[in-house]
């Protein structure tokens, strides 16, 4: 616990300091020696634009190095060890920089929604704080996505056909129809939104990618509006996305296990005896569970790595 | 439990390592901003430029509604990109105050915009003028304008910069702007307050605020032409 509280300090301590950063970027500074009245403030994009290529870099090379956390067991307590300490740095730390671009996304103006910041500088700040944001975003997208593919955990996130069925029993039991379906640690609801998750997010980076791509070269025109539609697009589908991860995650009862955990880091055992079976035998070591898994065709690669 | 072997093996994780680190170095070289075309750090001079005459000036703001009308459409004194300011307890000839673009032989609005969306239109005779799509509205041109009020104008309806382009777009008139045309302000302005000219003025008020009260008519009516 003491690791995550460190954690979450040194998140917070990163964002002070960004925003202070972004803060006393945007403040007008005299820009032109001779022309009284004329003003400008630093725009982190332009000034700073090699920290996002950076930031890229840094993602997969502190990725490369994080290591699965396959570890699990039941301890003496009865809990189960379901968010580790990195999984608790890449989710927190992936919520605020995706928060903190869309307050600041949506305070400059995204397709029909209008600007609420009208001067300069209030533009300037909610730039340089997007750009915080930006620089944050990349490494948590960066870090997940490298230490997934090298821990094989994208297999376990992937969805695969037979969690249609199991996520549309999941909802029917939520709503007190029918059997709950066994679940693995991850639920089949869960690993089919982790696709669409990707396909928002691959489209903001790299349209956003294009944007920051003004500042360095001299970008057509065309290919600037359709990389800003697509981005405005793509911000107001994942504000649709997070809110039904919320809502899913975070305020329904059912869930409140699964907030506390991605704090704490723990579930108990009895929840994941009622809500996630699979997973559940496959902890206990249950041979009959294996077998039983194996007709079911999960493959192999994923019992390897789950257990 | 008993941990499972990685997916990736030493190898894998030295050449995505190794591969990060170089792109490390090469990313903290990378130079903000110097891959720009050259073009941006020696602006060329604008081929025209409006004068006025304040003092011939009545204020009726023909000009502005002229302006966002050819421009825009819209009869709307926010979106026109000349400003006339009256001040009515202010004594002749200070009473107006007539803001055109200079289109600067320096212009710190140009210098300013990160993404060369405000340039100097090469098929413009080098007008200062906004790249709408290239825009991303971060107002640093209309803070960097120096003078009072802002040759750059926000257009709050499209949230993009946008100033004078000396007619050189003009989607609701029908007459050929730019450089080399007519211009919607001179062409409608009763008072003829308002000319052009191809010649770089004077950078400064006395350069772009002149007197055009030096005709046969003007004289006719009585009026003073000093």
């Amino acid at each position: 616990m003491i690791a995550r509280l460190f954690i979450a300090i040194g998140i917070f301590i990163g964002l002070g300091f960004g925003a202070y950063w972004a803060y006393d970027a945007s403040r007008l500074y005299a820009f032109k020696a001779g022309y009284t009245g004329s003003y400008t403030y630093n725009l982190l994009f332009e000034s700073v634009v090699w920290a996002i290529p950076v930031s890229i870099l840094l993602g997969v090379l502190v990725g490369s190095f994080a290591k699965d956390g396959h570890d699990t067991h039941i301890d003496e307590q009865g809990k189960v060890l379901r968010h580790d300490e990195t999984m608790f740095f890449q989710h927190w730390s992936h919520a605020i920089a995706t928060l903190l671009l869309i307050v600041t996304g949506i305070g400059l103006g995204v397709l029909i929604f209008p600007r609420f910041l009208s001067n300069p500088q209030d533009v300037g700040f909610a730039l340089n704080l997007h750009f915080i944001g930006v620089v944050l975003f990349l490494f948590t997208v960066f870090f997940h996505v490298t230490k997934n593919i090298l821990t094989g955990e994208i297999k376990e996130n992937m969805p695969a056909a037979h969690d249609i069925p199991e996520a549309i029993g999941h909802y029917k039991a939520m709503l007190g129809f029918g059997k709950q379906p066994e679940e693995g640690k991850y639920l089949a609801s869960e690993r089919l939104s982790y696709p669409v998750w990707g396909i928002f997010v691959a489209g903001i980076i790299l349209s956003g990618l294009i944007k920051v791509s003004a500042y360095i070269w001299n970008m057509p025109e065309v290919l600037m509006t359709v990389a800003t539609l697509v981005h405005g697009v793509c911000t107001v589908a994942i504000v649709l996305v997070l809110i039904v991860h919320v809502f899913l995650g975070a305020i329904i009862p059912p869930s409140w296990p699964l907030i506390k955990s991605m704090i704490t880091g723990y579930v108990t055992e009895d929840y994941i005896k009622a809500h996630h079976v699979k997973w559940y035998k496959q902890i206990k070591g249950n041979k009959k569970s294996k077998t039983a898994e194996s007709i079911e065709a999960i493959p192999n690669k994923e019992e390897t790595t789950s257990i | 439990m008993a941990n499972v072997p990685r997916k990736a093996s030493r190898r894998d994780f030295l050449k995505v390592g190794s591969a990060s680190l170089i792109g490390l170095s090469v990313g903290a070289l990378f130079p903000g901003g110097k891959w720009l075309d050259n073009k941006i750090y020696a602006i060329p001079a604008s081929g025209g430029y409006l004068l006025v005459d304040t003092k011939k000036c009545a204020g009726c703001l023909s000009c502005m509604l002229a302006c966002s009308l050819a421009h825009e459409g819209k009869e709307n004194l926010s979106l026109s990109r000349i400003q006339i300011m009256q001040d009515s307890f202010a004594g002749f000839p200070n009473d107006i105050t007539m803001s055109q673009c200079r289109q600067c032989a320096y212009p710190p609005c140009v210098e300013a915009c990160p993404t060369k969306a405000l340039h100097a239109d090469e098929d413009n005779e080098n007008a200062r003028s906004v790249d709408i799509g290239k825009c991303i509205g971060c107002q640093r041109c209309v803070e960097a304008c120096p003078y009072d009020s802002g040759r750059v104008v926000w257009n709050h309806i499209d949230k993009h910069s946008q100033k004078c382009d000396l007619c050189a777009n003009t989607p609701f008139w029908e007459e050929q702007g730019g450089v080399n045309g007519k211009k919607a302000c001179i062409a409608i302005c009763p008072m003829r307050a308002i000319t052009f000219t191809n010649e770089i003025p004077e950078q400064n008020d006395r350069g772009y605020n002149v007197n055009l009260r030096k005709t046969a008519a003007w004289k006719r009516l009585g009026l003073p032409s000093n």
